[in-house]
């Protein structure tokens, strides 16, 4: 029933204290890459290193750039061996092509991997380091480094706007974290010419994952006033987009909805962290190789429903973004939380039919290329064993231990709601 | 494929709000590779004896610093001078400015000569002209401001520098400095980051990026400012309208000055009124005049300001109507808590009706895009306290 | 005249030893010597009880037994405030290790920005999830044993402290039985006092 729309004093959520930053630079439109002379212009840098990985390149996404730079620029290299793991040798063997072309500046054009080798070349050639470790951990990287474009290809991961960047020595057999805000790019593109190719089935598993930063984001424990503004407006954007670029997937303003969308996301939780959708998505990935974007969408419902007794009414508020002002007028507001896990649940299914069966509602039912099931049941107390050792779990609401992972993983991978009678609450 | 205009966002601000914000000083300084800061404080706030919150916060962390607490009401280019001097003499890394206005522009002024060089502040005023990062830069607000603390501009003798350089690497909004209560002055505050915020959600360079920093700093107007008006001793309610100054500077600072704030600060100039006064009064009027002339505007501004439940229920036809019942609304209760102290029309701020021209011009003079006319029309509603139409 | 003034003025600015109040100063503020002891206290008292604690709680001596050998973590306050160091030694026992981490290899090295966050976390204001997500804290090393330390820290917190209190630090307060609770309170306090 519409009343007259009064409007009243809000209630919003303020902790004690926060802190928020997003220093990277945003352009984006449907001729953003155009932009990007005149933008290494203002950062003093003329000679770009162009860092990709085969994927994008055989996709010809490399080819757009370059028509979009090449008359008013010269690119020093176009490097493309970029493995989908990050890995140290590579990054040093980068460092040196940046050094023998005379580069001053990186273009990274790719998913999470790309630009995570990016910023470690960045590392290197900035700080002209030999050993790569001194640089690990918080606080060590004090100063600006040189210029780094992110053009991100998928939406999407956000780590065009992540303050971390993760580097495997594969010699050493550890994983290297590096956290800075320095790490930032100076400069995101999000040009819808980027993902305009992107398969349905990849769309909306690296779709879902951005609705999972964003959801998670508002719904933790580190939320603050900022991050909660970029979380909603994703989630918005992202849920009037999705569905249909999948089914349509030359939209180009769906597509730019989407790049925004993922951006705005990323921003949101690299400021606010993430919950056990991560913790347990991570594992899931490190274990079994399971996607990062599958993860995340058979998951967020779970996550929702794990979490739901100590955050139920930022999960409530969720319902606005996600589903629109009817169905949230419609929706009494004790019934609100639980629409958004249905609402997430019906997506997922929705996505499914629009790619006819490649996009997973639940981990039994995600195959590999060769028709083999990529989690089995006897995987499940191994991944509850790594999750109990993922950062993320800090800033899930609600405590997780080993049994608590395997009764979520066992529901997530059934397929059936988590019965939150069985939930051990704080 | 059509041509479309590429959006731009940009904010190098990093944020630190809440308790204890002011001990987390050093190692952010330590994060930023400095050591050694000026603090630079003007008298008022020296006065009021804020200046050792900041020297506690250096207790325990190593480190030592220099306290310039003699910056007087307007920056000017001689303390701007003597302060470079002692900068480069004592071998300062970083500076940090605490207080209001005229601290914060002589901060951004000496910044921009210790990274260069002295003649810079002549030759770098302007917009854009700067080039290159500056040294660190931390500002730390305290009682209220004139709204440009956290953007991107910088005002010394009449010249501005625009630049986002020029915009601090970190905002520290802690509550303790949040204790004078002069509910005129934090009601000029509350109302300029209210008038920047609404303006830039409906600018034409307006986009979802810059709608976040909006949109956040009209929720804690929305939420911190009647309880500023009605428990002035309230250190929370305080602080979010700072933090609401800092988040709308940001969104401020992405796009140029919307009219509201040029008609408001053209007559604050002009009659020695806080420009914030001038600006909540125009609000109500302005708001109806832009969002009659683009109605498309009219679902942006509703909702940036109401709340979820607002937006799902309001019928699209009375949401104008509910705007300006909104800012008429926050003008009944700045009305009511001041006993009336706060002038709500041009006319009760002693304005005569003949000068309404010459305050137009003088928006049109400084780069209003507007006719005359139509500015009038806005101006007499103010004056009156009529609607427009 | 105004030339003269100038010049005064300039002479006054930059003769420090004559500074006049509300113009330019040097300051190298001191230490907070009570929150300092408060949270050296603490800290060593909490060292110690971990020792306790891991000899006779089964949770926390599993906790250990998956870290690495030697494994060894502190926990203090940047720059130079007080820390407290525990790991196992040789034989995969757990012992306070003291103060100070200098030279020694840190596995985990959990760092609390600044004294007032300390503070904070000591009196229990905000709890260490929430103390986390303030920012208050950097944690260095290996993660995996960084999540073990964390929920060893949590558990050591059930013991010391009384419910009313453990509530609000720990995340999901453990069923565990009235015995339990305050047999194990009572060893851990006397071994933590008493050292052994």
């Amino acid at each position: 029933m519409p009343t007259t729309g009064n409007i009243k004093e809000l209630n919003m959520h303020k902790p004690g204290y926060f802190e928020f930053c997003c220093r990277v630079k945003t352009l984006a439109g449907h001729n953003a890459l155009e932009s990007i002379p005149d933008a290494l212009a203002q950062l003093q840098a003329k000679t770009p290193l162009i860092l990709t990985d085969k994927g994008v390149a055989g996709a010809g996404l490399i080819d757009i750039v370059t028509n979009a730079i090449k008359d008013k620029i010269t690119i020093g290299s176009i490097e493309d061996d970029i493995p989908p793991d990050s890995d140290l040798r590579v990054v040093n063997h980068l460092a040196n092509v940046y050094r023998e072309k005379k580069c001053d500046a990186i273009i990274a054009v790719g998913g999470g991997s790309v630009m995570d080798t990016a910023k470690g070349v960045n590392i290197v050639v900035s700080e002209n380091a030999d050993d790569l470790i001194k640089f690990c951990g918080a606080g060590a990287i004090k100063r600006p480094l040189n210029p780094l474009i992110a053009i991100p290809t998928t939406s999407g991961t956000g780590s065009e706007v992540t303050l971390v960047a993760v580097i495997a020595d594969h010699e050493k057999n550890r994983k290297m974290l590096f956290t800075s805000y320095f790490l930032l790019p100076d400069v995101a593109v999000l040009d819808s010419r980027m993902t305009l190719t992107l398969p349905p089935f990849l769309t909306s598993a690296t779709g879902m994952d951005a609705m999972t930063h964003a959801i998670e984001a508002y719904t933790c424990l580190a939320k603050n006033p900022l991050s909660d503004t970029h979380a909603v407006s994703a989630i918005e954007l992202l849920s009037q987009n999705l569905l249909n670029v999948v089914k349509n997937p030359s939209d180009q303003d769906g597509r730019l909805a989407l790049a925004k969308g993922a951006n705005l996301a990323g921003i949101a939780f690299s400021n606010s962290m993430v919950g056990m959708v991560h913790t347990l998505g991570h594992s899931i990935g490190s274990v079994c190789h399971v996607p990062h974007g599958t993860c995340m969408s058979i998951l967020l419902p779970y996550g929702l429903e794990y979490n739901l007794h100590k955050n139920t009414e930022y999960v409530a508020e969720v319902l606005y973004p996600l589903a629109g002002p009817e169905i949230f007028a419609k929706t009494p507001k004790n019934k609100r939380s639980e629409k958004v896990i249905d609402y997430v649940r019906q997506l997922n299914q929705d996505l499914y039919d629009a790619t006819d069966g490649r996009h997973s509602r639940c981990f039994k039912e995600v195959l590999n290329r060769d028709g083999k099931q990529m989690v089995t049941k006897e995987d499940l107390p191994k991944i509850s064993q790594t999750a109990l050792g993922d950062g993320s779990i800090f800033y899930n609401p609600e405590e997780l231990d080993y049994d608590d992972c395997m009764m979520v993983l066992e529901a997530a991978w059934e397929g059936i709601p988590l019965d939150r009678n069985k939930i051990k609450k704080g | 494929m059509q041509q479309s205009k590429t959006i731009e966002f940009i904010c190098p601000v990093k944020t630190n709000a809440g308790k204890k914000a002011l001990d987390h000083i050093p190692i952010e300084l330590k994060a930023l590779d400095a050591e050694r800061p000026i603090v630079i404080t003007d008298q008022e706030t020296a006065k009021k004896g804020l200046s050792k919150y900041v020297v506690n916060a250096f207790k325990d962390s190593g480190m030592s610093f220099g306290l310039f607490e003699g910056v007087p009401k307007t920056a000017d280019v001689k303390t701007i001078r003597n302060l470079s001097q002692k900068f480069l003499y004592k071998g300062f890394d970083a500076i940090i400015a605490l207080g209001g206005g005229a601290a914060m522009d002589v901060a951004k002024g000496l910044n921009i000569v210790v990274s260069g060089q002295p003649d810079d502040l002549k030759l770098l005023a302007g917009t854009d002209t700067i080039k290159n990062r500056l040294m660190p830069f931390i500002a730390v607000p305290t009682a209220w401001g004139n709204g440009f603390e956290i953007t991107k501009y910088a005002f010394i003798e009449s010249k501005v520098y625009a630049s986002h350089f020029l915009m601090p690497d970190l905002v520290v909004i802690d509550p303790v400095l949040f204790k004078a209560p002069d509910t005129k002055l934090m009601v000029s505050s509350a109302m300029i980051a209210l008038t920047h915020a609404l303006e830039a959600c409906i600018h034409s360079s307006s986009n979802e990026f810059i709608e976040c920093y909006a949109h956040a700093a009209i929720q804690h107007i929305k939420e911190c400012l009647p309880k500023a008006l009605s428990h002035p001793k309230d250190k929370q309610a305080n602080m979010g309208i700072g933090n609401a100054a800092s988040m709308a500077g940001c969104a401020f600072s992405n796009v140029t000055p919307g009219m509201i704030h040029r008609l408001g600060k053209a007559a604050g100039t002009m009659f020695n009124i806080s420009s914030g006064i001038c600006m909540s009064i125009l609000l109500p009027y302005g708001l109806e005049y832009q969002l009659k002339k683009n109605e498309a505007d009219i679902s942006k501004l509703f909702h940036a300001l109401a709340d979820f439940d607002e937006r799902a229920q309001s019928s699209p036809s009375s949401q104008l109507k509910n705007i300006i019942q909104y800012i008429k609304k926050i003008h009944d209760n700045i009305s009511n808590a001041t006993k009336k102290s706060i002038p709500m029309t041009l006319h009760e701020a002693d304005i005569s009706k003949n000068s309404l021209g010459a305050i137009a011009q003088k928006a049109i003079d400084n780069g209003l895009g507007m006719d005359k006319d139509e500015c009038l029309k806005i101006l007499t509603a103010a004056y009156d306290g009529k609607s427009i139409h | 005249m105004y030339k003269f003034l100038g010049h005064s003025c300039f002479n006054i600015f930059y003769n420090k030893k004559e500074a006049r109040v509300g113009e330019y100063k040097d300051i190298t503020p001191g230490n907070k010597r009570m929150k300092r002891l408060y949270t050296a206290i603490m800290l060593w008292f909490v060292g110690r009880s971990i020792q306790a604690a891991a000899k006779i709680d089964e949770d926390i001596k599993k906790e250990f037994d998956q870290l690495p050998d030697q494994f060894v973590f502190s926990l203090g306050v940047t720059p130079n405030g007080p820390q407290m160091v525990v790991g196992k030694d040789i034989n995969g026992k757990v012992k306070y290790l003291g103060s100070k981490s200098k030279g020694r290899k840190i596995n985990v090295d959990m760092t609390i920005k600044n004294l007032e966050a300390a503070i904070l976390l000591f009196t229990f204001q905000e709890s260490t999830a929430i103390s986390s997500c303030h920012d208050r804290l950097t944690v260095d090393g290996d993660i995996p044993s960084a999540c073990a330390v964390v929920r060893i820290l949590d558990l050591v917190e059930v013991y010391l402290l009384p419910k009313i209190i453990a509530k609000l630090a720990v995340k999901r307060y453990p069923q565990w039985s009235s015995e339990r609770k305050l047999i194990g309170r009572t060893k851990i306090y006397l071994r933590a006092i008493l050292g052994f």
